[in-house]
Formats: C-alpha cells, structure tokens, sequence
C-alpha cells in the first residue's frame, strides 16, 4: 500500500523532528525558539512536499532552511537572544567539573558567539559535516567557514576558558 | 582527523540533550497553511506596506514637520463616533494594488485607483470614485515563495519588482527582477537578495533604486540601481536610515518587550511596553509621519511578510488606539497627519480619516472585480 502525501508528511515530522530539534536547541539556546524554528523550517518543506518527497532531499531541505531561517531572523533582529541564567561559578570544587556546569557554560558561550559562528560549530562539530558541506548548507564559501569556524573557537577560549579541555585544538580540516 | 575535538562534539551532543521532544506536526501544519492562506485568500482585511512615494510618505507631516517623539505634545486619542469632518484635507487620490495567486507559477498584479472629482474629500457631497485594472502577470518557478514575499510597485507606479528564489533552495533569498508594471520582460537586476520577511525590497522615493539585503556571509545591505543593476553596498547604519526614509521620517522595532520609535536616523527614541499576543516576532510597519503612532503587524512565528496590522500604538501613552471604524487591520499614515484604514470586520470597506480620527470619506472594494485579491500596497498623492 502507498502512503499518502499527507501520510508520508506526517511520518517524515514524526521521525526527523527530534534530531532537528536538537539542532535547532543548540542554534538558539531556548526550547521555544528551537520549536518555533523548526515549526517554521517544516511548514516551508510542507509546501513543497511532492517535490522534495519525490527528489529524496526533504530532510536536507528542512535542515538548510532551519540554518537560513535562523541567520534571516537574526540578521533582521527579530529574534530576541535569549541569555541564559547565571554562569556557573568557577573554582568550586566538584562544581566546575560537573558535566551539568560545563554544559551551562558551553550553552552560555554559544549564545555569545555571532549566529554565524554557532552554525559553523554546529555545522561541524555536532553534525559533523565537513566544511565543503558546511559551505553548501549556510550558502558561504568554504573560506568564509574555515576562518568562521576558527574565530568561533578563538572567541570560545576566551568567553569561556573552563571549556578548555572542551576545544583543546583548533579543528583539522576534513 | 578530528580528534582534537571531540570533546567539543560531546559537549554539544549532551548540550542537545537537554531540548525536549515535541510533536510539530500539528504546528507545522497550521504554519504552512498560514503561508498559503496569506498568498490566496481575499484581504480579510487591507494590509499595509508603506510605499515610500515623493510628495507623500517622505514629507513631513503637514503643519509641524516630523516632530521628536520624545518632546511631542500631542492631544489624547479618544476617538470620536464615525462623523463627516468638512475640515479634512488628506491626500485626494489612492492607488492600491492588489495580488492574486493564479496556479503555482503566476502572480496577478491589480490597481484599484480612488479619485475625487473634487479634488478633496467632501463627506456628503464628493464622493470617491474608484476603477480597477488589471497590471501584469509574474511568472515564477513552482512554490516559490519569494515574489509573494517582495512584490512591491515603485513609488511612480511604473515599474515592479520581486525576488525569485532561483538556485536558493531554502527560499531565502533569490535574484531582483524588475519590470514594467503593465507588462514585458522582466530584467534580472542582483541575486542572493533576501526575500523573507517584511520590507526585505524598498524603492527609494524617486523610484530609481531599491534597498536590499544580501544573503551572504557579512549580512552585506545596500542599495540597487534598478535600471544598470549595479548593486553598491552601504554601511549599515546609514542604509537603515536610507531604507527607514523611503517611508517616512521615522522608524520602529519591535524586541525585549518593547516597542521603540526613532527618527530615521535612530535618534530621540522613544519606547513603551509591548509584548506580542504569543510572545513571537512582529514587526513595526509604519510610523505616522510625526512619530506619534506605530503600526505593528500581527505575529506569527515564522519570517514571512507581515501584511496585518495587530495594533496601532500611541507612543504618547503606550496604549492601542481605538478606531471610530472598528478594529484596523491596516493603516496608512498620509504626511497630512490622516489615515487611510481597512478594519477586520468588513475587509472590502476602506475608510479614509483626518488627523482627528474622523471620517472623511470611505469607499467598497468591488468583491467582483478584485475578490480572492489581497491587498498588498498602497500609495497615495
């Protein structure tokens, strides 16, 4: 039997939104925003759904709209950063070391770099793409991701040197 | 290798973990079908998109010029019941265009002209006269939203132009065509220009070039000439202030829960409380010609061209002005200091209204002519 459109939708939505979400979360730093871009991204691939179905490409679509979307909302400012809480405090013992302050640390870093420099971080180090793909997904050269990437690490070691063993090198390129 | 940075990958992995899965189907549905609704639909109400137009959106407002927000002083906004007023001089013609989905690959372009054969409005006595007509068709490849997002007529109503998406997948950004409003071939004039959003293509008051963005690595801005195409990049101050004057002497944002008014050049702000009804982006689509009113479209959640107005706010006291007419789902603020008005309950009705908020004159868009059309622009003269 063959699906629907609408089933095939849906099914696609089901199974690929928590992987987007978790995309989208690291991109904006908050569950609503993270929602809203990926709501956003998945009505544009709806509207175009035959034809991305038909061509294979529905999630790589949806995962370049979501990053184009994000750098159109931030660019236009319509998109209110949201900081995140308190840094956890440094130098108290078991504290820092906790994986629970590292990853407060890390979202709290992320969110003061530049938009562009998070989606190559992104883009590179959590969905592990190399940086041709990276290029092709954000429309920028692969130059423009090399030194992004290399600013955005710079900047992470001096926003925020308890990650340090967090990005202990600059990344090689693939 | 990558080796080196694998701690950074864990890092971000369990970062990720932390988002919470939720089903978006149902929002991503209604999202898609607010993109459609919003390309098809009549104007459930007359939208707004300030026409930046010599003589009319750039002047400062009549009797007083563009007054600092900061040190207006103006009277309360306790609008009046719906009365004539014989004292009201707006503006004494309209054109509003029109937009209509034909199929996935055109656009149909439509004019409705208002007139007064005695040059003003006079409530009782000289009543508008209106006619339509059928502009051009724009071609465009198949679901692309773009030349729906930037459709936009230049200020001397002569020539339009519109962003397809070409080789941009997203549908971010595309290349500016522009063309004769009546009909022709179409010139490519720049690509990578961002078409998403609101205001994304604004011709500047004499209608040679247009303010744009780029969808580039820089966030590069600036400005087209629509007849050579060459495209010359501004810093980005100045091109807000050059976009921001195309419409009118003031502009506005909306962020952090307020809304703020500033000369087109960012100074004297003035900012009062506002928070959208979902807590999601809106935008400010115009500010009267003395900074006293702000425009601000509904919100929606996704970065498509905001059309409805969700409120009008008096900058004065922060409070939403209220319309003898009923609610405004459009507003244009004239340089005389009156207003044109579309209300959500009767969206083929245009009201115009003087600079007290009384009624001047109205008129009823014609269902059989434009119906199934949405209202996407206007200027006035």
């Amino acid at each position: 039997m063959v699906d629907s459109p609408s089933a095939e939708f849906d099914s696609f939505v089901r199974h690929r939104s928590p992987a987007l979400l978790r995309a989208a979360y690291l991109l904006t730093g908050d569950q609503h925003l993270a929602e809203d871009l990926v709501q956003s991204a998945l009505a544009r691939t709806h509207r175009s759904w035959r034809r991305l179905h038909d061509s294979g490409n529905a999630e790589a679509y949806t995962r370049k709209v979501m990053y184009h979307l994000q750098v159109a909302w931030w660019r236009r400012g319509k998109v209110a950063e949201v900081l995140p809480g308190e840094l956890p405090e440094r130098g108290r013992g078991g504290d820092h070391s906790s994986a629970s302050a590292l990853k407060l640390s890390l979202r709290a870093a992320l969110l003061k770099l530049s938009d562009k420099q998070r989606a190559v971080l992104v883009l590179r180090f959590f969905e592990d793409r190399t940086e041709a793909e990276a290029a092709e997904v954000l429309g920028v050269s692969v130059g423009t991701v090399k030194s992004q990437t290399a600013k955005a690490l710079a900047r992470l070691r001096v926003i925020a040197p308890e990650l340090s063993d967090l990005h202990a090198a600059n990344g090689v390129a693939r | 290798m990558n080796a080196p940075m694998d701690n950074l990958r864990s890092g971000l992995a369990d970062l990720a973990d932390d988002v919470n899965p939720v089903d978006l189907r149902d929002r991503a549905l209604r999202t898609s079908h607010r993109i459609g609704v919003r390309r098809t639909v009549l104007t459930s109400a007359l939208s707004l998109v300030l026409l930046g137009s010599a003589g009319v959106t750039a002047v400062a407002m009549t009797g007083g010029g563009g007054a600092d927000p900061d040190t207006a002083t103006t009277p309360s906004v306790s609008a009046s019941p719906p009365s004539p007023s014989a004292s009201a001089r707006p503006a004494v013609t309209g054109d509003y265009y029109f937009m209509r989905e034909a199929g996935t690959t055109k656009l149909e372009l439509h004019v409705l002209h208002e007139s007064y054969p005695c040059g003003t409005p006079e409530p009782g006595t000289c009543e508008p006269v209106t006619r339509t007509e059928k502009l051009r068709t724009i071609t465009h490849p198949a679901d692309d939203a773009c030349p729906w997002q930037t459709v936009t007529v230049s200020p001397d109503g002569r020539q339009v132009a519109w962003v397809v998406s070409a080789d941009d997948p997203s549908g971010a950004s595309g290349d500016l065509m522009i063309a004769d409003v009546r009909g022709g071939t179409a010139q490519k004039r720049g690509s990578r220009v961002l078409c998403l959003g609101t205001g994304n293509v604004v011709w500047s008051p004499d209608s040679t070039r247009l303010y744009v963005g780029k969808m580039d690595n820089a966030g590069t801005v600036g400005v087209v000439d629509a007849s050579s195409g060459k495209f010359s990049a501004m810093e980005r101050d100045a091109w807000k202030e050059a976009r921001a004057l195309a419409t009118g002497p003031f502009r506005g944002t909306i962020g952090e829960g307020r809304l703020t008014v500033t000369k087109a050049d960012g100074t004297a702000p003035r900012s009062v409380p506002y928070e959208t009804e979902h807590g999601l982006d809106a935008v400010v689509l115009g500010v009267s010609h003395d900074g006293r009113y702000a425009a601000v479209s509904t919100d929606a959640g996704d970065p498509s061209r905001r059309l409805h107005v969700a409120d009008v706010i008096d900058m004065t006291s922060g409070r939403p002005v209220t319309f003898p007419v009923g609610e405004a789902s459009s507003v244009w603020f004239l340089p005389d200091g009156s207003l044109v008005v579309g209300v959500s309950g009767d969206p083929r009705k245009v009201y115009r209204l003087d600079a007290d908020l009384r009624v001047v004159a109205q008129f009823t868009v014609d269902k059989a002519q434009l119906g199934n059309r949405m209202l996407v622009q206007a200027a006035f003269g």
